[in-house]
């Protein structure tokens, strides 16, 4: 059990679920950085995203496309496009209409979205759990370490990819773009950036949109690489990460991908050490120490007051 | 000089109190007008109001940036009375976006422009040509207002670790970067110590004077108001108490009486 072969498998079985996390925590983290609120129907918008993924598979086989590789660059961009109008949906009808509300007020219409958004899959989709076949199917061996083959699949190589653009992506918006210097002041003090001539109603609907695209990315991701999906997945996936965002530091896009990585290291090192009982426990524990040690997360500014 | 901003029976009302009861005045462009009073005699309130910080309780207030047609102020949202009608104001306190950097802040100011360059930041992204040609006049436009703001070293700094008289003028390059039709300055002087203040005095004439800025500005420090004014405004309990040259407003009896009480008038 203690081989550094099994060892290192783990490890990169942890990576890949943690990039996922970090993934939909993107979107939680950039939404939280510039209204300050947690989108608690973060999880549905992924739910949503892998469903519209597994429609654009079914519908791309049935319309006779037969490349495996046009097939997967579709469900991304179906995916990502249609969650995007989602996200955009959202912000409309649970968060705009009370941008000046108490903030208790958004956190009950997120929850009712996120009720809508399951039921909605229900009624639609079927409440029985959808199985794809495994897309991808090649597995690489990287190395033998005492006759123990680590492995990395097709399947993790496209995730790691997709994960490293998104990510680098978003950043460049963030901090590259006119687009991301008016989200970095919106967050910071948006009644002066609207005084400026920044339309914040807007800043806040792209931003909604970004971290969908985010969350789109993990629910294509999902769907080619468990290939499971039900109309609940979303919920105690985006509770995972939302713990991811705010172990990294809520706030931080690095912070985001940082947590995801460390929460899915540490769930799938549990599961093969310790077996898969209680690895819920301790992702939530290491989530509790670190808010003890460090409040503001791992890569978090401690929060300065507004004057 | 023809009128840019002309106000006409401005009232506001919260609740009970009423903060400007039906105040009527006009801002001559390419002048510099100042608006006096004691604490509380609704300034500020004037300032919220012309740039929809508020919506006023009546009252019209009409911009009119010749050669294009007039805009009515009353029927635009907060962003596009800076965006369109370009009315770009400070505070009294410092709003400056601390974290980011001087250069970026004044960068903000001119964000329309980078969209539209940008296709909402797309270009930029891709960094297209187009986009790197706008974003190259955008910077040297910044850092053209931050020399002049005697800035110009600290342009990569957090804009929070500047000192105070050094953020004040940052908040001024901001709203310049927004190439203003009218600016409004909330007590541009408070706080500054006497060698800042003369500065101070010199920047707004040269603004105006030079660049062609209507300034419109709320002060205190009779020193800088009585010297570079055109035209004042002084309010007492949310009335227009008196209006005209320093000259004039100085030798007010109301304005006296207002401000040194019964006995001096």
């Amino acid at each position: 059990m203690l081989e550094l072969g099994y060892f290192l498998q783990q490890c990169l079985n942890g990576l890949s679920l943690g990039m996922l996390y970090g993934l939909i925590a993107l979107g939680y983290t950039m939404v939280y950085g510039i209204v300050g609120m947690i989108n608690f129907a973060h999880g549905e918008v992924f739910m949503l995203s892998a469903f519209l993924a597994f429609l654009a598979f079914v519908g791309l086989q049935d319309a006779g496309v037969m490349s495996l590789a046009v097939c997967i660059v579709g469900m991304f961009l179906f995916s990502m496009a249609i969650t995007a109008l989602y996200g955009y949906a959202l912000e409309a009808v649970a968060y705009k209409p009370l941008r000046s509300a108490p903030r208790l007020a958004p956190l009950i219409t997120a929850i009712g979205m996120s009720i809508l958004f399951q039921n909605f899959v229900q009624l639609t989709q079927g409440a029985q759990v959808k199985a794809l076949p495994p897309l991808l199917t090649g597995t690489n061996i990287l190395g033998m370490f005492d006759h123990f083959a680590v492995t990395v699949s097709d399947t993790q190589i496209v995730l790691f990819i997709s994960t490293l653009v998104t990510a680098v992506v978003l950043y460049a918006v963030i901090h590259k773009t006119p687009l991301g210097r008016a989200q970095r002041a919106c967050a910071q003090d948006a009644k002066m950036a609207s005084l400026l001539g920044i339309s914040v109603n807007r800043v806040i609907a792209i931003t909604f949109m970004m971290g969908a695209v985010g969350a789109a990315v993990a629910g294509v991701m999902v769907t080619l690489y468990y290939g499971v999906l039900d109309f609940y997945m979303g919920f105690l996936v985006g509770m995972k990460a939302f713990t991811a965002a705010v172990l990294g530091g809520i706030g931080s896009l690095e912070g985001a991908l940082l947590g995801g990585v460390l929460l899915g290291l540490i769930e799938t090192l549990w599961s093969a050490y310790f077996g898969a009982d209680y690895k819920n426990v301790a992702a939530f524990g290491v989530l509790i120490f670190v808010l003890m040690v460090r409040p503001s997360g791992l890569l978090g500014r401690p929060t300065l007051e507004k004057v | 000089m023809s009128n840019l901003l002309t106000v006409t029976d401005l009232s506001m009302a919260f609740g009970g109190l009423v903060a400007v009861d039906h105040i009527s005045f006009a801002v001559k462009l390419g002048s510099i007008t100042a608006m006096i009073g004691p604490n509380g005699a609704g300034k500020t309130t004037v300032f919220n109001c012309v740039t929809r910080f508020y919506t006023p309780t009546s009252g019209q207030m009409v911009l009119t940036p010749e050669p294009e047609s007039a805009l009515d102020l009353h029927t635009l949202s907060p962003y596009k009375v800076a965006k369109k009608a370009r009315v770009l104001r400070t505070f009294q306190n410092i709003r400056l976006f601390g974290q980011m950097s001087v250069l970026e802040n004044v960068l903000i100011g001119q964000h329309n422009l980078l969209m539209r360059a940008s296709s909402c930041s797309v270009a930029g992204l891709l960094n297209l040509k187009r986009y790197r040609t706008a974003e190259k006049d955008a910077m040297d436009l910044a850092m053209g207002w931050l020399e002049i703001m005697g800035l110009t070293e600290d342009a990569n700094r957090p804009a929070a670790s500047l000192p105070y008289g050094a953020q004040r003028r940052l908040e001024i390059a901001r709203c310049l970067a927004g190439r203003p039709r009218l600016l409004c300055l909330d007590e541009p002087a408070a706080g500054l110590n006497p060698k800042e203040s003369l500065d101070l005095k010199n920047l707004l004439k040269t603004l105006c004077y030079q660049h062609g800025i209507t300034i419109f500005l709320i002060e205190h420090d009779m020193s800088v108001v009585m010297e570079i004014s055109d035209h004042i405004l002084v309010l007492d309990y949310g009335r227009l108490l008196a209006q005209g040259t320093p000259e004039a407003v100085r030798t007010h009896p109301d304005v006296i009486r207002a401000y040194l009480g019964e006995d001096a008038a």
